[in-house]
């Protein structure tokens, strides 16, 4: 309802409200998000972790008590829907089609009714076209559309369509890349103008590549911080596998690589006539549209169009499960499933209603009302099918609390059980026709969401019969039909399951179970593949050429820094450091002091400024126990998840790290990596998985070959790179005295003061 | 159903062919019709009836003339908490089956509460419009209201009030920026109510606002869709006819007390980011001088292009964001302003500079090209509203309880294109001026209480 979701937009601003939560406050995102606000900085080891989400009362629950529910109890006069009336086809006008010499495809649907017209140019060119030599290009070119063509600058084409308060946008899916604009009808020659200067004119421009590029690496970051966006990529990826375009992953190495030739090449190969359609809906008039787009794509060149790469589904038999933990996960998200079904198969009908019945449906679908009502073990729970031109996945996700994940997880597997064995009953299918055949003319009522729909249609080789038969095909579906198709389709035991959460709190549970699992650390690469060749690689360190020349790398580190005895003489250091670091848009400077007492005791004590406020901070970590403090307030128990960080940052030292791994035990594996080139210098790296489960690169400069940086958690697009330089000697010992983070949270530290050995008072560490 | 055709002609002829440089200025045209039927039951329910035949959809909005403003200190957020005790059962429908059972027709339901009215949204397959309006009628009158049900709702109320205002800065200062300048008057405080009355609210209360207000003198429906005037009609006199007219609450228009110079206010709340909102006092939502100012918010205050943006966020850097609109409401409102700005930058100096960008207006004017734009988009974006009978239908409220009167809906992009830069201009000089103006300052406590991390 994209009116009631506009009003409610307005109402809020100024101060009214709206029903139900599913209107999330429009306002400036950067008011409200917890990241760009300053302070408190991104860990407060103190703070106890909140739950994101507070379990509301389900729809549909009584509120009132069991003498309360008397009153409508064994009642025969409620109010009940009336019969059901048979579905009908919805009645769109005349759609007329023709296609221009060149080969375009025109989908014209006149709707006099309101002064409003809306153009979908679909190009029959999605993810499904790329290769691995080609991954990420599909969407890069269709999200360069709208930054500039031959007569037409980024900002023109912007000015223009905000001028007459028209749309206009650029995206692709797995099977289509597609541009759009929307318009009052009168402007439909400036809408027309754009929308074909923006398909066959663009020329990429160099400067914006890199803009896009930033926004498309930005997506790929923060899929690591969604939860629901990482277990939807580590679900792909095990489904599908790393050589089939529905599981492959887009590395940011990748997307750097993509230069604007490429971009350019891939849209001469498929932005063509003969790859696409045109859908017009709207208030014009037929005859001098046709002219109208004769005359903008008329010269548009055809040109013979790559076959879809080919590609296979795995076959997979038995299930499948991957723990993905993230230790400060408030609660946990579960995704699990099965591969699915094409839109254009025959059981696509029945297939969606038995979704609707099993987790479509909102609080009256299966799963919410077994799930969440009855038992109470999950936030919210939904299921879907899908309607992909290609194989697509049946998927149900749920969000849980880190402790009743699994008991979530078995009750919904045994609905799907009940389901595959027994089918739906008569009542739920009907409820869901009633719902498929009367809410689908909802989505039928703008001139923009009758061309998508259009469009869709055509690119699935459906036709516009399929928009207008609908309903009639849904309400045609009997009983006997989805329990066949119940049984054929769903298979709960050979289920894909993917959890992101606390590991300390779900690993137990599935080890209860005794089932085997996968666990990884949140960052680690999403492509199974990748991770499988890292801990080979890992296993093989020590034995290995490769693992012999990384293990070395790092003992030339120790070697510069003065040597493993001088280091291991060290009995104690203390640092002082004064840096800032940019939060927000604001800055926070930071004086702190660290003690080490070899090998095990760390005392941190920092103070951090912001304007109007200061905060004084000290942590303790001991072999036994790790406590901190705020303010004047006496050391106290942390929560485990900061125990972690601390003892983490205690063997990240990086005065000591290399120690650290050189004497870890069990033993940390090492592969060296490719050297870097640049400024230059030559770095040559090293990449092992610290004991918290991340990934850490080191890299050395091969002329001191001491630590010039650390690069966490190794999954590009979200490095955490940490650059050491301004080395000095101290007592025969070489220390950094210049530590610096580029990117959004820069941050830059200096050493003010470096003492060795004098004897710190045990006490300090208490 | 003519009326849109027409509508598009008299568009036409703004139509602009090339890019936007050339500018011009809309000629006032002939005002098309609304096909809408209206007509009144004896009990006094008022309808509003719109054929629509694009879509078999049909949309049934019930509007009633109650908002926070009929609530007084005690009880306020009553009428919100209505939103949802109207969904927890009445005589013949038990809690959640109003939402179930318009689903299993293929429908869905929504609700909206305002300072002037609280209205309950159905959209249906028109098949199913009949049960619709039996439900709505149901619960108009028969309420099932508990002490349980009370108390239950009032939890989930308060934990909305929490999250949607008081975890936001900007709804929080939009919030303290209500109490400074409508002070004694009952747009005063925000429609979700406090938290304080909340807690206290008790069966007895809501009894009394219910048996007040939710009478069908006090209501009306609209309804729009692919539906037959006839049927309506017989379905609205067979549901709401039985029902007792009842006596509504006088309603004395509130005043505001009298300002001789800005209002300007200092609070302190926990937030993560201060806030500066401006709001200049403006008349209520059916004065003819409403649309521009609709126009002059527009250019000051929405989206990237938006002045304040402009200025305070990407030139100056002095504001994380920056924004504003018309709070039209039934009786004299506000325009209001609003940055959102980073700890350690200086309040005062967003404020200047906020009120610097309203003089500039006053002194400067708009550009052609920006009165041209904020035309177009306003007018635009209330055409495309008009695509969906849930669109049309809230239009059609809106316009009957905000404007006091749903003919002015026809006129309402005719009046958008016709604002000139005199206009501006005038309605600038007239209430973007001091003895109009509050200004709430939202700032962090100094010091703030201790928070932050490690260094790691």
């Amino acid at each position: 309802m994209k009116t009631g979701a506009q009003l409610c937009r307005v109402l809020l601003l100024i101060g009214a409200s709206c029903a139900g939560g599913q209107h999330p406050v429009d306002l400036p995102v950067v008011a409200t998000s917890p990241d760009a606000a300053v302070p408190p900085p991104a860990v407060d080891p103190t703070a106890p972790i909140q739950p994101l989400l507070a379990v509301a009362a389900p729809e549909g629950e009584s509120a009132a008590g069991a003498d309360e529910a008397d009153h409508w109890k064994a009642r025969t006069d409620l109010i009940k829907a009336p019969a059901r009336a048979p579905a009908a086809a919805i009645s769109l006008p005349q759609v007329m089609r023709w296609k221009l010499k060149n080969g375009l495809d025109i989908v014209l649907v006149p709707r006099p009714e309101l002064p409003v017209v809306s153009l979908s140019l679909a190009v029959k060119v999605g993810t499904y076209d790329e290769d691995a030599g080609s991954a990420g290009l599909a969407e890069f070119t269709a999200s360069m559309l709208r930054q500039g063509t031959t007569t037409r600058s980024a900002d023109d084409i912007a000015e223009i369509i905000d001028y007459a308060g028209g749309t206009l946008a650029g995206d692709s899916t797995d099977d289509h890349s597609n541009a759009r604009c929307t318009t009052l009808s009168k402007e439909l020659p400036l809408c027309l103008d754009l929308l074909s200067d923006v398909v066959v004119n663009p020329v990429f421009p160099e400067d914006h590549v890199g803009e896009i590029r930033d926004q498309l690496l930005a997506g790929l970051k923060n899929r690591f911080e969604n939860p629901d966006a990482l277990a939807a990529a580590h679900f792909a990826n095990l489904i599908f596998g790393d050589d089939h375009p529905g599981g492959r992953v887009v590395a940011p190495e990748r997307l750097r690589a993509i230069t604007r030739d490429d971009l350019v090449r891939f849209w001469k190969t498929y932005y063509r006539p003969n790859n696409s359609v045109l859908a017009v809906v709207g208030a014009v008039d037929p005859a001098k549209v046709k002219a109208a787009i004769e005359e903008r794509f008329g010269a548009w060149q055809s040109a013979p169009i790559p076959p879809r790469p080919a590609f296979v589904l795995p076959q997979r038999k038995g299930a499948r499960l991957l723990l993905v933990d993230r230790d400060d996960a408030p609660q946990a998200t579960v995704l699990f499933g099965h591969r699915g079904i094409r839109h254009t198969q025959p059981e696509w009908f029945p297939a969606t209603l038995l979704n609707y019945v099993i987790g479509g449906a909102g609080a009256a679908s299966r799963l919410m009302a077994d799930v969440r009502t009855q038992r109470g073990l999950a936030y919210g729970i939904s299921s879907t099918f899908g309607a992909s031109l290609f194989d697509g996945a049946f998927e149900v996700t749920a969000s849980t609390a880190n402790d009743k994940v699994w008991e979530a997880l078995m009750a919904a597997v045994n609905q799907l059980r009940a389901m595959k064995a027994d089918g739906p009953t008569v009542e739920e299918l009907d409820a869901g026709k009633v719902f498929f055949s009367g809410s689908y003319a909802f989505k039928m009522q703008g001139a923009e969401e009758v061309a998508s729909a259009i469009v869709a249609a055509e690119l699935h080789g459906l036709g516009v019969a399929y928009v207008k038969q609908f309903p009639v095909r849904m309400s045609a579906v009997g009983v006997a039909r989805a329990k066949q198709v119940a049984q054929s389709l769903l298979r709960p035991e050979e289920l894909v399951i993917v959890i992101v959460g606390r590991g300390d709190l779900i690993a137990p549970q599935i080890d209860k179970a005794g089932l085997k699992y996968e666990r990884i650390h949140f960052r680690d690469p999403i492509s199974f593949a990748e991770r499988a060749a890292r801990r080979k690689a890992a296993v093989d360190a020590s034995g290995s050429t490769a693992g012999r020349d990384a293990l070395a790398l790092v003992k030339k580190g120790i070697e510069a820094q003065g040597g493993e005895q001088k280091l291991r003489a060290l009995a104690d250091l203390t640092i002082v450091k004064s840096g800032s670091r940019e939060q927000g848009g604001a800055t926070v400077d930071l004086v702190s002091t660290t003690y080490f007492k070899r090998p095990d005791r760390m005392r941190v004590e920092q103070t951090l400024v912001v304007p109007g406020n200061k905060t004084r901070m000290v942590f303790v970590v001991g072999p036994k126990a790790i406590r901190g403090s705020t303010g004047n307030q006496p050391l106290g128990p942390l929560p485990p998840v900061n125990q972690a960080r601390l003892k983490e940052a205690m063997f990240e030292d990086i005065n000591f790290i290399l120690l650290n791994i050189l004497d870890a035990r069990p033993p940390i594996g090492l592969q060296p990596v490719p050297a870097v080139r640049e400024k230059g210098r030559v770095l040559e790296g090293v990449l092992l998985k610290v004991p918290s489960g991340e990934w850490l690169t080191l890299y050395f400069d091969t002329a001191t070959h001491l630590l010039a940086r650390m690069k966490s958690p190794g999954e590009g697009g979200d490095d955490l790179i940490n650059e050491i330089d301004d080395y000095r000697d101290v007592g025969g010992i070489k220390i950094s005295h210049h530590q610096s983070s580029p990117g959004d949270k820069a941050s830059e530290a200096i050493v003010t003061e470096v003492k060795v050995n004098q004897g710190l008072a045990p006490a300090l560490f208490e | 159903m003519n009326w849109p055709v027409r509508l598009a002609l008299r568009l036409a002829v703004t139509s602009l062919a090339a890019l936007p440089a050339v500018a011009r200025a809309a000629p006032r045209q002939a005002t098309p019709s609304l096909n809408v039927k209206s007509w009144e039951l004896p009990n006094g329910l008022q309808v509003l009836f719109l054929e629509d035949q694009k879509a078999p959809v049909a949309a049934v909005h019930m509007f009633y003339h109650v908002g926070s403003k009929d609530e007084k200190v005690g009880i306020r957020g009553v009428a919100h908490m209505f939103e949802h005790l109207m969904s927890r059962g009445s005589d013949r429908v038990p809690p959640g089956d109003h939402a179930r059972l318009l689903r299993e027709a293929g429908g869905l339901s929504n609700a909206f509460t305002t300072e002037d009215v609280t209205g309950f949204q159905d959209v249906v397959p028109p098949a199913y419009v009949g049960l619709a309006l039996e439900l709505e009628a149901e619960r108009m009158r028969k309420l099932h209201l508990s002490p349980a049900a009370v108390k239950a709702e009032r939890q989930v109320v308060m934990e909305e009030r929490r999250a949607r205002v008081d975890s936001n800065p900007v709804t929080r200062a939009l919030a303290a920026f209500r109490a400074a300048a409508f002070e004694g008057h009952p747009y005063e405080w925000v429609s979700i109510g406090t938290l304080d009355d909340l807690q206290h609210l008790t069966i007895g209360d809501c009894q009394r606002f219910y048996d007040s207000y939710y009478l069908p003198n006090n209501a009306t429906v609209v309804v729009v869709g692919a539906l037959g005037e006839d049927d309506v009609r017989r379905d609205i006199a067979r549901f709401f006819g039985p029902l007792a007219r009842g006596v509504v609450p006088a309603q004395v228009p509130p005043t505001r007390k009298a300002q001789l110079r800005a209002r300007d206010t200092v609070v302190t709340a926990s937030v993560q980011v201060p806030v500066v909102v401006a709001g200049y006092h403006i008349p209520a939502g059916g004065h003819p001088d409403i649309v521009p100012l609709k126009v002059l918010a527009s250019v000051l205050a929405q989206g990237p292009s938006s002045r304040l943006n402009q200025r305070l966020v990407l030139r100056d850097h002095l504001a994380l964001g920056a924004g504003g609109a018309v709070g039209a409401f039934e009786h004299p409102g506000m325009l209001v302003l609003y940055a959102v700005h980073p700890p350690d930058r200086d309040s005062r100096k967003v404020r200047e500079a906020l009120l610097g960008e309203v003089a500039r207006v006053r002194t400067e004017g708009l550009t052609l090209k920006e009165l041209e734009r904020a035309k177009n988009q306003l007018a635009s974006q209330f055409i495309y509203s008009l695509e969906s009978a849930d669109g049309l239908a809230v239009q059609l409220g809106s316009a009957r309880y905000t404007e006091g009167d749903w003919h002015r809906l026809s006129e309402t992009a005719d009046r958008l294109l016709a604002v000139t830069a005199d206009d501006i201009k005038r309605v600038a000089d007239t209430y973007l001026v001091d003895d109009h103006l509050t200004v709430v300052t939202l700032q962090r406590p100094i010091p703030a209480a201790a928070s932050g991390g490690n260094e790691r």
